[in-house]
């Protein structure tokens, strides 16, 4: 017999095995986490909709199918949290912006659509900065989500609620949205392995957007192989999404026992260390001795261009949100966050020339990443400069440097939203403050299974992802 | 950073149709200097080996 609050620690992997051979149902599951949900939700303010009804609903229908020997895989009777910019049928999604409190779609986004006929079912919207804009989960309508690793602390942004949630065991799993690393920070503030797919890989119909360019849907989770389970479900081609890619059916959880032994590490020697907290760092380095333990091989690259990202990705993503939500700025600007007012107001600054040299600079920028790959297997850096900061820090000192939060936040995880290649965020310590540590690795375009493998061997090396916040329930 | 006065950048928010309480154009601001800051190293990157077709943003041919 598993207790409850066992339920809630284990992984998806861990449940699904024990759903599938009737260790437990799927409406115990379901009462495990909602009864969590209902003791933790008061502190840490991780939904913006709890889908409580709905969620008994699903569970017991999957029982029911299971009963009946229909059993469709390991995310069968599995409860996801829910990021509130994907659309759901019946549900309120608000896009975290109160101009939307009231929409309620009448069809599911695909990403929802697909968990849903894996067995999956949102248990409820979490958290999100409005329209996703910025990486510190702050939101003016429905407040900032709590870290369970520090409840002064940001989960960090935007799929704020999804990062805290996962890491609070409210859900055992998440969606969230990458656009300049919305999966990858609040993954690594909260202690989660959270991948950003290739772009193109996942179809984000029924997503609410920010930029064309770089918006990608992914999941957050406790290990790579609960990733990889959850990418098995929302990676392939969607028509109805323009970006989407005709790539070639992987099963992301095959192949993830092989190793790293012989594979070839790269390791930027520029721009990542100009803003790095010393624990942060620490960790990272240890880390690379892991993995040659594990018979990778850990080499210094150059990457000069790292230093464009900064302005590539400020330069599309602004102008993208403007066009976007310009509309909505001029006529009810007054109902937007300030500071994502601010953010799209600022787009209408910057001109039509300096668009397209980012999108050109982009390519190039691109190339450049994709011709590294051609001496290493994997890139790997930190997730972000430093640990999560204090909820309502504007600026701090990494590494003894002065540097805007918001900036320190996205400078590591925007390369790979840039070069639109796949990055698997992962915990790798703890702070002396307690507070989680991360990498993020790489792989080239659509071998996002590379990098979960190469997360996964490190998590077979090491208990970081084990850890669990400790919470009063 | 890039310093914007005042003047000029009401002018300049003016021309895009932003405007705003006192406090909010201040903060829009220095997000803007900030901003073009950052754009500014744009011009330092040498973008000869690629076009903006190669960046996505054909030439349609005059076709409707």
């Amino acid at each position: 017999m598993t207790s409850s609050q066992d339920l809630t620690s284990l992984t998806v992997a861990e449940l699904g095995d024990r759903i599938r051979t009737k260790q437990v149902s799927p409406v115990e599951v379901a009462e495990a986490f909602i009864a969590r949900a209902d003791a933790l939700e008061p502190t840490l303010g991780v939904f913006i909709t709890r889908s409580t009804e709905q969620a008994l609903a699903a569970a017991t229908q999957a029982e029911t199918e299971i009963a009946a020997g229909d059993y469709k895989g390991p995310m069968h009777g599995i409860p996801v949290g829910v990021k509130d910019i994907y659309d759901t049928a019946g549900v309120r999604t608000t896009s975290g912006s109160a101009v939307y409190a009231d929409y309620v779609p009448d069809r599911d986004s695909a990403a929802v659509a697909r968990l849903r006929e894996a067995g999956a079912y949102s248990i409820g919207k979490t958290g999100t900065v409005e329209f996703a804009f910025d990486p510190t989960g702050r939101n003016a309508h429905y407040g900032m989500p709590k870290n369970p690793w520090g409840l002064d602390r940001m989960p960090g942004g935007s799929s704020a609620g999804s990062g805290a949630g996962t890491a609070a065991g409210l859900f055992p799993i998440s969606l969230g949205t990458d656009t300049g690393g919305s999966i990858r920070i609040p993954s690594a503030l909260c202690g989660l392995t959270g991948i950003k797919p290739t772009f193109g890989l996942t179809s984000r119909f029924g997503v609410t957007p920010l930029s064309w360019s770089f918006d990608t849907v992914g999941p957050m989770a406790r290990s790579a192989e609960d990733a990889a389970i959850a990418l098995n479900v929302l990676a392939g081609y969607d028509p109805e999404d323009p970006g989407s890619a005709h790539s070639e059916k992987v099963d992301y959880t095959h192949g993830l026992g092989d190793g790293v032994r012989g594979l070839r590490i790269g390791v930027p020697k520029e721009y990542v260390w100009d803003v790095i907290d010393p624990e942060m760092e620490a960790a990272f380095r240890k880390a690379m001795l892991d993995l040659e333990e594990l018979g990778a091989v850990v080499e210094e690259i150059s990457l000069p261009e790292l230093a464009w990202v900064p302005a590539i990705a400020a330069a599309m993503t602004t102008v993208e949100a403007a066009t976007i939500y310009g509309d909505l700025a001029r006529t009810r600007g007054d109902e937007l966050d300030p500071s994502v007012l601010r953010r799209v107001q600022s787009g209408f600054f910057i001109s039509g020339e300096t668009y397209v040299q980012a999108a050109r600079a982009r390519v190039l920028f691109t190339r450049r990443m994709n011709a590294a790959f051609g001496s290493v297997d994997l890139i790997v850096t930190p997730t972000v400069a430093m640990p999560a900061p204090l909820q309502d820090a504007e600026r701090m000192l990494v590494g003894g440097v002065d540097t805007a939060v918001r900036e320190a936040l996205l400078r590591d995880t925007r390369i790979f939203n840039v070069s639109r290649l796949p990055a698997v965020a992962m915990p790798t310590g703890f702070s002396s403050d307690g507070l989680p540590l991360s990498m993020q690795i790489a792989a080239p375009a659509f071998h996002d299974a590379l990098a979960l493998r190469a997360a996964h061997a490190y998590q077979q090396a090491t208990d970081w992802h084990r850890a669990r916040a400790s919470l009063s329930v | 950073m890039l310093d914007i006065s005042k003047e000029a950048f009401a002018a300049w928010a003016a021309s895009v149709g932003v405007k705003g309480e006192v406090e909010h154009m201040e903060r829009l601001r220095g997000e803007v200097q900030g901003m073009m800051s950052r754009l500014a190293h744009l011009d330092d990157i040498d973008l000869s080996e690629v076009t903006p077709e190669d960046a996505g943003l054909r030439h349609d041919g005059g076709a409707a």
